[in-house]
């Protein structure tokens, strides 16, 4: 099997991967200086760029900015965890039973049918407009990628395995951790990338439908104030938050996946003695 | 270990109602510590045997007794056609797994593969993970494993069906060095008639499906084995009555089938 690697000549450069973006942002930043100069919009539509960064620097040195990062990002985190913990767990015992598949499966596809933002006001009634509410509007946005991800995944376990195990009279136990788990395992990251980034969502609209803190209630308050440099930088703040947990999960890909992306057969046969 | 095997048939459901019948009725017995090649047509139901002793698979009816017991993998050691590697796990992981679900303590397990990997040839290799080897080295981590956990009774399903003949015949033969002790019993499913009578002290024959047993012809060849061996006219022999038996299998599905048209 041959999978392109750094080495291959037709891999485009890591110069150009770095660059590219960065001339595309000048590029949006330098157009909408222009039209903010030229007053296309009124400045409360169109803020220019420097009013954003002045409204950067001052909720940043306020503290303001952190305060209220640090409120969404809780609720992010809780929801993520909570929504994948509960989705691979639910989802794991929905591949082992089938009647707690035949039991399970109407509810979490009723669940997934119903848009979830329309489930956030009834949360605020039940759980108060606290970190509680926020966390699990997400925590449900976040479940349904993490269940189905490791249904899939558990399904994806070889039987040439299972028999292998099975000679081994391994424990369950056993066949959790050396045969379950691993094997499910990108599929499951997969689920938990996407879950990241709805997670955020998932705790924005909590914010939106009632807060008193975080990005989302920075928003509506900005918004309510016509303050389009600070719905700006919220709505920035949010989009570094989301790439940021991206970032970690592709890290941990990288890491706990290393036996994919380990290098092609000839390039290890060149380190090693073996001769066929 | 003693393989004892009594009226044993084996059935698949097929459809809503209907079976199909896959292996025996067959009776035979593996003294211990004897190596024993199981030869027979595709689809006859060698794997199907395999898998009742391994305790994979619970025959229809009659039984398999392992020593007097019921089959449950205990004790015994399966190397198949594929080398089944866990694709996550590096090469000493990979054959030290045995020692692992055994709960033996990591380094000692990490010492018993490094003294095996340079018998297998798979020296430096050690850190590799499975997609980074050649199929020959994926089973030879297969075998490094299965030596690892010293069954009493060792069965492989075709275990070098998918390698190329050289690679095979070298790979047979280490096998049979490596055995580890003399009271194991190996019972080789293959369809490669060199193969049976270069490695087997016994070579049982099964007709076409469902496997019956056709033939049970003893190989008196000197031990250790050689590929020298192969151009002895004793060897010629063995192999014309193989052959004949192989025929004769088929020829008696073929009655049976068109008794049954009947
Ligand atoms: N799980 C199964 N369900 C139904 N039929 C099967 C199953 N496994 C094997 N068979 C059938 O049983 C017969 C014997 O199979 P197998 O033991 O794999 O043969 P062999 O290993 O000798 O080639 C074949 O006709 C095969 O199609
Ligand atoms: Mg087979």
């Amino acid at each position: 099997m041959t999978r392109p690697n750094s080495t291959d000549v037709y891999a485009r450069s890591p110069v150009s991967k770095r660059l590219a973006p960065l001339a595309l942002i000048a590029a949006v930043l330098l157009l909408w200086q222009i039209m903010s100069a030229l007053q296309v919009y009124p400045v409360f539509i169109i803020p220019p760029p420097a009013a954003v960064l002045q409204k950067f620097v001052a909720v940043s040195l306020d503290g303001s900015l952190l305060h209220h990062s640090l409120v969404t990002l809780k609720a992010v985190l809780a929801g993520l965890a909570g929504g994948a913990v509960a989705g691979a767990a639910l989802g794991y015992l929905v591949e082992r039973s089938a009647l707690l598949e035949d039991a399970l499966t109407p509810f979490v596809v009723a669940l997934q049918s119903t848009p979830i933002v329309a489930w956030a006001p009834l949360l605020v009634i039940w759980f108060g407009s606290g970190l509680t509410s926020k966390a699990i509007t997400s925590a449900l946005i976040v479940f349904f990628p993490t269940f189905v991800n490791t249904v899939v995944g558990m399904r994806n376990v070889p039987a040439s395995l299972q028999d292998l195990l099975r000679v081994h009279r391994a424990t369950r136990w056993q066949v959790l951790t050396v045969l379950e788990i691993p094997a499910a395992l990108p599929m499951l990251l997969g689920g938990l990338k996407i879950s990241a980034t709805l997670a955020v969502i998932g705790a924005v609209v909590g914010e939106f439908v009632s807060a008193d803190a975080g990005l989302g209630f920075l928003i509506t308050l900005a918004r309510s104030r016509y303050d389009t440099p600070l719905v700006l930088v919220a709505v920035i703040a949010l989009a570094v938050i989301a790439r940021i947990l991206y970032g970690i999960v592709s890290m941990l890909e990288r890491r706990l996946l290393a036996w994919q992306h380990s290098g092609t057969r000839a390039s290890y046969l060149q380190k090693g003695t073996f001769q066929e | 270990m003693k393989v004892q095997v009594k009226d044993l048939q084996v059935k698949y459901p097929v459809g809503s109602a209907g079976q199909l019948e896959a292996l025996g009725p067959l009776d035979f017995t593996l003294a211990a510590g004897s190596f024993v090649a199981l030869l027979g047509p595709s689809g006859c139901g060698k794997s199907t045997l395999v898998r009742v002793l391994a305790g994979l698979l619970k025959p229809t009816q009659g039984v398999a007794l392992l020593d007097g017991n019921q089959p449950d993998g205990g004790g015994t050691g399966i190397l198949f056609q594929d080398a089944n590697l866990l694709p996550w796990r590096r090469v000493r992981d990979n054959m030290a797994l045995p020692l692992e679900l055994a709960g033996i303590a990591r380094e000692t397990r990490y010492d018993a593969v490094r003294r095996l990997l340079s018998v297998l040839g798979l020296e430096g290799f050690e850190m590799a993970w499975p997609a980074e080897l050649s199929g020959g080295m994926a089973q030879r981590v297969a075998i490094g494993r299965v030596l690892l956990q010293e069954p009493d009774l060792l069965l492989l399903d075709e275990p070098f069906g998918a390698l190329d003949a050289i690679t095979r015949e070298q790979l047979g033969l280490d096998l049979l060095r490596f055995r580890a002790r003399a009271a194991q019993t190996v019972l080789m499913v293959t369809h490669d008639i060199n193969e049976a009578l270069l490695l087997a002290d016994r070579v049982l024959v099964l007709s076409l499906r469902p496997g019956r047993l056709v033939a049970d012809l003893a190989v008196p060849l000197p031990r250790p084995r050689r590929l020298e061996h192969t151009w002895s006219q004793q060897y010629v022999n063995l192999l014309r009555q193989l052959r004949a038996a192989l025929g004769r299998g088929a020829a008696e599905q073929m009655r049976n089938a068109v008794q049954e048209v009947r």
